[in-house]
């Protein structure tokens, strides 16, 4: 063992060498971002897909939260401290995206704005458990909510089982016998999947004839197309995004299969009838309800033009926005009591000094009320607030319910027709 | 049997499309044995350069066969371009060097073009215009149109082509030989005349542009294309050709049918969850009964 | 260096540059509006795309002017053989070794840093600290398999998933805890690999490494097709390693907290997976570095080189290969285990055939085979991203770049291999 036990020593020495360099560089990183962290600022986080190719949703989000947020500077802030957005990607990404949960909690936020897709904010919340307040403004599986698992997670999107209910509604309403479910086999894709099957399966009658999971970017989806035809399914219902669909539906017609296609918000995207082109049309999907019309939302969409003249607002600009106003108005009641407390308590601690005071000690600063990011803001209190109180904002009134889901939003139902995307009245069709 | 038909020609084209990039594969790998992850990358390459270029020539007015036929060139000319820089760059000093790091080099190569593309062009999925739909003198193809589509016909056609093109390169040419020789010994083949550097550059080149014929026509088939279709297509272009054998151009193509086949039928007839899961396990099973692959010679060991 | 050189160098870089911007300009000028579906001129990139081409040629030929020409580095030495980080390394490995390994002093202040070191940090950088530890054990248990035995394995985030799931499973099922679960899950692991490696005895090579990814797939398409496993949905909740039945943020942070400065942020869960996954690859660095000098050790390392002469010399093949796989295999699930623990939510995009290629890099990358260099490669391979997370776009692009720039210029990896 003699010739060997040098090189092991070499190994060993080099091995703790290398974790020692790595330590420092992150109590040096540490150091850097403790400096990073500036006077008279209170720290918002956003968590959400802005890169990878769930980005476009990501970044609507993020629009929708900038714009809040600068809003809300520009009237002073929240009860005198500028509002600083600290960003985190996770590209939707279930695994970045509890990286980047505990990254935030790292930098000292307390409240996030997240995150973009419901497997990935499952996993963040995972990481944030008690430790933030969270609400996210396109996170849509039911579960997220009915587990009850995360007490202060809010959102102001509607959820799933609105769009599902939607689209069994329209089933119904066409009287679709045979029905062929496919989905991506992805976290948002299979939940709305499997949740229409079980609406479908419940009904006399009707019956689910396919339900698989397909390969998302496969080159060809030839045999499941020539499945459903072979099962005479009259109606195609997709859990997923567009890509996917317009690959599905252009190969299907292609082949002259036509049934019908119903889908998601994943649909509800222009781009997807660009992929789909002609295939696209009379394809139905539930989307989000249009709140671009008021006169709050347009002053939004001029100041959202303003700094990025270029990029879209996106789906979620308004469900983002409102998110944030929401929590603002939260944290500026409580942020007040809060603050109100700390300072009472701190005037009687200055007062006892002040009477045991020995005379030849220079005169006590005065007392000043503590700053809102100085403040320990008490979630319990957040939440009541946010369940109980009606906080008008640019989507309009945003109320929670006590799982902490939006009160009062919904989905709507659309069919592309001459490659747009035209509101079917629900009221009328539909019995809801 | 309707049904059965429409699974056997969808297992046939889905094959094809597999086959015209295992093709490229295999050509690299029996040469230089390099399991080459860039490759995937080089074909999305050429679906990107192929939409550029067919966008650009279609807004000239051209149409037809000439439209098709110069954006497959343009296509290829510039992936020949990149397939003979990544060589250089991530290849060629590694050529001694021990068998995992040149894999390591080009999973690196094949992370950075795709990045590259995602931050020049678009992280979104873009429209790729079909340019075989209407040919002139495709047209008698419109009855089994149900079956496959004219630019599934003509994937399969360009398969058996290139099959053929491939098996005169390197059964008759110079170059052919020199590769063959190239494979077998590159130190005697070296000895016997033969430039390594050139030899390998050029499977470089044919390996490329057959990966943008493949870009460019499936690119018309799938309709979609986005900077991560290199990654799947890699990995099954990968499958096919080691299992068809390592190196053999009819071995890539049987391997990508039977690809195509298992996961045709394993689709229709079961269920689209296990399709993938089939294929492997059937890939599994051939090569425990057949460890060098369905056409793959076995290889005197050096002793 | 001489500026002769250094000019000629500049001069030689044009043809090179020109080359690139004829391959890269036009995906690089040229943009495809995915909306309107038009070709559009960027007009901003053309500068980016001369001054990147010419910087990228001339460092290039600088490089391979500083390292020595690559296809020649056997023949004659490079004048400056080491750069950057191989520079570092090597300064770090001539160090007087031996008068430091005297002193006992040395190693304790060592293992006082690491121990402490999630008292003086934030969760985020522990939680770093604790992947790289997590990647270090599983470049351990692939390094058996690849860099000693010459297996080329690409489906090895199987078996990392193996012993995620199989913690994750059993605690949602059957309530059983993280110690019940760490040995279970290194040996369902270890079980799977037997198994993978019974049908695979005979291949070699690529054919091989085809079986393993092919399996590897199977394993992330099983995860996500069965009900059992949730789906592509994974499992949340995961419950921390208990510790004789406390509960340690009660118990232990306000102390630690008003006394020592904890991070108030900190999860002392996260803080004892830390310490186990510490503990738990001391071990298995000892186990590793015994193993290669075993008789196992060396029946592998006869295997790598040559099978066929291994057999002659009385190797059992068979037994050989199925020890290397079940014994990498044990590495993985037991990591796996950790990971889940650490993590708390799992899903089957989290051992997908990308993970398997992350855990080869490392064995590859900071020297094939050798111990040392698995723990550089961990951490270059967990740190560099998070460090290039500032800048965003371009973090994966840089990633790619820096992997095919470290193999070009040691192509034996970071850390050369004693042996």
């Amino acid at each position: 063992m003699t010739c060997s036990s040098p090189r092991r020593i070499v190994s060993a020495f080099a091995s703790v060498l290398a974790l020692l360099a790595f330590s420092a560089f992150f109590l040096i990183n540490q150091g850097s971002l403790a400096l990073a962290k500036e006077e008279g600022k209170f720290r918002l986080g956003f968590g959400g897909a802005l890169l990878g190719n769930l980005a476009s949703y990501g970044l609507s989000n993020r629009y929708g939260l900038e714009y809040a947020v600068i809003d809300q500077n520009k009237k002073g802030g929240l009860l005198g401290s500028q509002i600083e957005i600290v960003a985190q990607d996770d590209s939707c990404n279930p695994a970045q995206a509890a990286a980047a949960a505990t990254k935030l909690l790292s930098s000292g936020v307390k409240f996030v704005m997240g995150h973009t897709c419901s497997g990935a904010t499952r996993s963040a919340l995972s990481a944030y458990g008690n430790n933030a307040l969270v609400i996210s403004s396109s996170a849509t599986d039911n579960n997220l909510t009915d587990s009850g698992q995360h007490p202060y997670f809010f959102r102001t999107t509607p959820r799933d089982d609105i769009q599902t209910k939607i689209q069994i509604a329209l089933i119904r309403k066409k009287n679709y016998k045979k029905i062929a479910i496919l989905h991506d086999k992805g976290d948002y894709g299979q939940a709305l999947a499997e949740s229409i099957r079980q609406l479908a399966q419940a009904d006399p009658g009707r019956e689910v004839v396919v339900f698989e999971g397909i390969n998302s970017g496969q080159v060809s989806f030839d045999a499941i197309i020539s499945k459903i035809k072979e099962t005479q399914a009259e109606v195609l219902v997709w859990g997923g995004y567009y890509n996917d669909a317009a690959k599905l539906v252009t190969q299907a017609r292609r082949k002259n299969v036509n049934v019908p296609l119903i889908g998601p918000d994943g649909l509800y995207d222009p781009r997807f009838i660009v992929l789909a082109a002609d295939a696209a049309e009379g394809t139905y999907c539930t989307g989000q309800v249009d709140h671009s019309q008021s006169a709050l939302a347009m002053e939004a969409i001029k100041d959202h033009r303003s700094r990025y003249y270029t990029q879209d607002i996106g789906t979620y600009f308004f469900y983002a926005a409102g998110a944030a106003q929401s929590l603002f108005a939260a944290l500026e009641t409580v942020g007040q009591k809060a603050i109100d407390q700390t300072l009472a308590e701190r005037k009687a601690a200055a007062e006892k000094a002040a009477k045991e005071k020995t005379p030849n000690q220079p005169p006590a600063a005065p007392v000043e009320p503590p700053r809102i990011e100085e403040v320990n803001l008490d979630f319990k209190a957040v939440k009541q607030f946010l369940n109980e109180k009606v906080v008008e904002t640019v989507m309009g009134p945003v109320r929670y319910d006590a799982k902490g889901d939006i009160i009062g939003e919904g989905y709507k139902l659309f069919q592309i027709q001459n490659g747009k995307f035209v509101e079917v009245p629900m009221s009328n069709h539909l019995n809801l | 049997m309707n049904f059965f038909l429409e699974l056997l020609v969808g297992g046939l084209t889905k094959g094809g499309i597999y086959a015209l990039i295992a093709l490229g594969y295999t050509m690299v790998y029996g040469i230089i044995a390099l399991i080459n992850f860039a490759h995937g990358e080089i074909y999305m390459i050429g679906a990107f350069t192929g939409l550029i270029a067919s966008l650009f020539f279609s807004s000239l007015g051209l149409t037809g066969w000439a439209l098709l036929a110069l954006v497959i060139m343009v296509a290829a000319l510039w992936a020949a371009m990149y397939g003979l820089t990544l060589e250089k760059i991530a290849y060629a000093p590694l050529r001694k060097a021990s068998r995992l790091s040149p894999l390591i080099s080009a999973i690196g190569a094949s992370i950075f073009l795709q990045n590259f593309v995602l931050l020049t062009q678009t992280p979104n999925y873009l429209l790729f215009p079909d340019l075989a739909s209407d040919l002139p003198g495709l047209s008698f193809l419109k009855p089994i149109a149900h079956l496959a589509s004219p630019i599934q016909v003509c994937v399969i056609v360009m398969v058996a082509l290139i099959l053929a093109v491939l098996t005169f390169i390197l059964k008759k040419t110079w170059t052919g030989l020199a590769m063959r020789a190239v494979s077998q010994d590159p130190l005697m083949a070296q000895l016997t005349g033969i430039n390594l550097n050139k030899v390998i550059a050029r499977t470089f080149i044919l390996g490329s542009v057959l990966a943008a014929i493949g870009g460019v026509l499936i690119g018309c088939a799938t309709r979609q294309i986005d900077s991560n279709i290199g990654f799947l297509a890699g990995l099954k272009a990968f499958t096919a050709a080691v299992l068809g054998g390592v190196g053999s151009a009819p071995g890539a193509v049987l391997g990508a049918l039977i690809l195509g086949f298992a996961e045709s039928f394993t689709a229709g007839y079961f269920s689209g969850d296990f399709e993938d899961v089939v294929a492997f396990v059937l890939l599994t099973l051939i090569l425990t009964i057949k460890p060098s692959g369905l056409l793959g010679q076995k290889i005197a060991q050096k002793v | 260096m001489s500026l002769k050189a250094l000019k000629l160098t500049l001069v030689k870089a044009w043809p090179g540059a020109l080359w690139l911007i004829i391959v890269a300009g036009p995906l690089v000028i040229l943009r495809v509006n995915e909306i309107t579906g038009r070709v559009e001129f960027v007009a901003e990139r053309v500068v980016k795309l001369l001054v990147g081409a010419f910087l990228a040629a001339f460092l290039w030929g600088l490089f391979r002017q500083l390292s020595g020409s690559p296809e020649g580095r056997k023949g004659n030495p490079p004048p400056l053989k080491r750069l950057g980080l191989s520079a570092l390394i090597g300064a770090f490995i001539s160090l007087k070794v031996n008068a430091l390994n005297k002193s006992r002093l040395f190693w304790v202040i060592v293992a006082l840093c690491l121990l402490f070191f999630p008292l003086m940090t934030s969760p985020y950088a522990l939680k770093v600290a604790t992947s790289v530890l997590i990647y270090i054990a599983l470049g351990l248990g692939l390094n058996v398999i690849v860099g000693l035995s010459g297996l080329l394995h690409l489906g090895f985030a199987a078996f990392y998933g193996v012993g995620a799931y199989a913690y994750a499973l059993l605690g949602h099922y059957l309530g059983w805890g993280f110690w019940v679960c760490l040995p279970l899950g290194g040996l369902a692991a270890a079980l799977l690999g037997l198994a993978l490696g019974l049908p695979v005895i005979r291949l070699t090579g690529d054919y091989l490494a085809i079986v393993t990814l092919g399996f590897g797939e199977i394993f992330r398409l099983l995860l996500t097709n069965l009900d059992v496993t949730f789906g592509p949905r994974g499992i949340g909740q995961i419950a921390p390693p208990g510790f004789f039945g406390l509960d340690l943020n009660q118990t232990f942070k306000p102390f630690l907290e008003a006394n020592i400065g904890l991070n108030p942020a900190m999860d002392l869960n996260k803080v004892w997976i830390y310490l186990i996954v510490l503990g738990l690859v001391a071990l298995s660095v000892k186990v590793a570095s015994r193993l290669e000098n075993s008789r196992l050790g060396r029946a592998w390392l006869a295997l790598r080189e040559d099978e066929i002469a291994a057999r002659a010399a009385g190797v059992n093949i068979a037994f050989t290969k199925l020890t290397a796989l079940a014994l990498g295999s044990f590495f993985a699930g037991l990591a796996g285990v950790i990971f889940a623990a650490q993590i708390t939510f799992i899903n089957p995009p989290s051992f997908s055939f990308m993970e398997s290629i992350y855990i080869l890099v490392i064995v590859v990358l900071g020297g094939q085979g050798s111990i040392p260099g698995i723990i550089l490669g961990a951490t270059i391979i967990t740190v560099l991203p998070e460090f290039l997370r500032g800048s965003d776009n371009y973090r994966l692009l840089i990633f790619g770049g820096l992997l095919v720039l470290m193999m070009v210029f040691r192509p034996q990896g970071l850390l050369k291999r004693g042996r």
